[in-house]
């Protein structure tokens, strides 16, 4: 069994019994090795369901509208505990609803990555390795292979938000964090145009999973809901597809936390996620500003200052240069 | 393009710039009648929905003005709108949308001179730009066809 899956069970064993959550939101066993499934757990003897989630993308925090009536504790990484510190300052959480037990995180895989997946019967994680089960051998691949995009632009790995930590090592901090971001800086704007979209608009079914996946994307209703105005028409045509990839990346503008959810959730497995890297990018680099990381500091929009950025303002000044 | 005729949308925020149209119009400035102007309570008002949503229905241009910073009718609503305003250009930019036809301004209610003429220069910069054909929305019976390359 994988190690950390043996720490999770033991400290939501704990948890229970000594009654510092009354439940617990962890991935379990799900129908495939790649599908856990988020569940709530009850008592000692469920906790033995706990797996850690290697292949789900999916941040638990999504659904955190559903825990709220109960005291719940979930396992938190780096991103899961910037999550909660968005949601504690939108004051969408109290600090004291949540148990937090933070987990150095050792990154989530892409099954996105793997070649011939449907054949594998079991995973097992050792540490640095990943094996797969199929019906004849066992397959040996590296994490760092198969790590997922995100995590390989992670800047914080370990949870920055906990009533407990377990123990581990995790992954060490991303040296590229935006190079998916950059590659597409080099390109001519022309060319970015075409890769924004051969690679997302034109692709994209308007699903809506990868809003739906965003712990963060909790509107009651979103904007591609109302019906006056109505901002996206229904039909899948590239301008409102455009328009719903810009705001939706717009509306998580400084509050994004760079957790993978939606585009692990893609069906289509698009890089929608790079639009909100790239907002992550200009906030850190104009405002140093990077989301979640505390509970007093104001999010990026809730703040102003003085001497922002402004040379893409006209004023009559600037153009008499006075 | 001799016959290409801009129209720009223009968010103009009750305080400051709404009240520098009128007065550039009060003062028989002329500009040219490219602009159709919608009121706002304050340039924080405007979303970037609004502002593409204006080019979804096929303006060229879009223009949002609201007071100098400091002369905010809400104290800071313009201090806040610059934040989100500046994103929102990183964004276009990196996705390579055409951040010219979207033009940002202050502009006092004093200044109806300043109004007439950044209208004026928008209006040329879109006629050379040409009309807006990547973020209008069409109905098209064919499949969608990249327009850039
Ligand atoms: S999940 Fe993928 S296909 Fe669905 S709306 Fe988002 S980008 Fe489009
Ligand atoms: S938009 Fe950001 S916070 Fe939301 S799911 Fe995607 S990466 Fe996570
Ligand atoms: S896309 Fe925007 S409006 Fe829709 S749920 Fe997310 S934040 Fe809310």
């Amino acid at each position: 069994m994988n190690s950390l899956t043996f720490k999770l069970r033991e400290k939501a064993r704990q948890i229970l019994k000594e009654g510092q959550a009354e439940a617990i939101l962890a991935f379990t066993e799900g129908p495939t090795p790649f599908k856990p499934r988020l569940a709530l757990i009850k008592s000692p003897e469920e906790a033995e369901r706990i797996v850690w989630p290697g292949f789900s993308g999916l941040n638990p925090l999504t659904l955190w509208p559903k825990i709220k009536d109960i005291k719940t504790a979930i396992f938190a990484t780096g991103c899961i505990s910037r999550t909660l510190a968005v949601l504690i300052k939108e004051k969408q959480l109290e600090r004291e609803e949540i148990y937090v037990v933070g987990v150095p995180c050792p990154g989530l895989l892409d099954p996105q990555k793997i070649p011939d997946k449907p054949e594998i019967k079991k995973i097992d994680e050792k540490e640095e390795k990943i094996f797969f089960e199929t019906q004849k051998e066992t397959k040996v691949f590296l994490r760092r292979e198969l790590l997922r995009e995100t995590c390989l632009s992670c800047r914080h790995p370990s949870p920055t938000l906990y009533d407990e930590i377990l123990e581990g090592e995790s992954l060490t901090p991303s040296k590229i964090p935006f190079s998916r971001v950059e590659e597409l800086e080099k390109l001519s704007s022309e060319e970015r145009a075409y890769w924004f979209f051969e690679k997302i608009v034109s692709p994209c079914i308007r699903c809506y999973a990868c809003r739906n996946a965003c712990p963060l994307c909790y509107c009651p209703q979103c904007f591609v809901d109302d019906s006056r105005p109505q901002w996206v028409g229904k039909t899948r045509d590239p301008i409102d597809n455009l328009l719903y990839h810009l705001v939706r990346a717009f509306h998580l503008a400084g509050r994004c936390v760079n957790c993978g959810s939606c585009e692990a959730a893609c069906p289509l497995g698009l890089p929608l996620q790079v639009l909100n890297q790239k907002l992550i990018k200009e906030a850190f680099e104009n405002f140093t500003y990077e989301a979640g990381l505390d509970l007093e500091s104001p999010l990026l929009f809730d703040t102003y200052d003085e001497k922002d950025p402004d040379d893409f303002i006209v004023t009559a000044k600037r153009k008499t240069g006075g | 393009m001799s016959t290409f005729e801009p129209k720009i949308v223009a968010f103009l925020c009750n305080w400051c710039s709404y009240a520098g149209a009128d007065l550039a119009g009060v003062s028989r400035r002329p500009y040219p009648p490219s602009l159709r102007i919608v009121r706002v309570p304050c340039s924080s008002r405007v979303t970037p929905a609004m502002i593409l949503s204006a080019l979804k229905a096929g303006a060229d241009g879009v223009l949002v003005s609201g007071c100098h910073p400091g002369d905010c009718h809400y104290l800071t609503g313009n201090l806040f709108a610059r934040r989100r305003f500046f994103m929102l250009r990183k964004l276009l930019e990196f996705v390579g949308l055409e951040p010219e036809r979207i033009a940002f301004a202050w502009i006092s209610a004093s200044e109806g001179d300043f109004f007439a003429e950044v209208v004026k220069e928008f209006t040329d910069k879109l006629r050379q730009i040409g009309p807006n054909l990547k973020f209008r929305k069409v109905l098209r019976r064919e499949p969608f066809e990249f327009p850039y390359l």
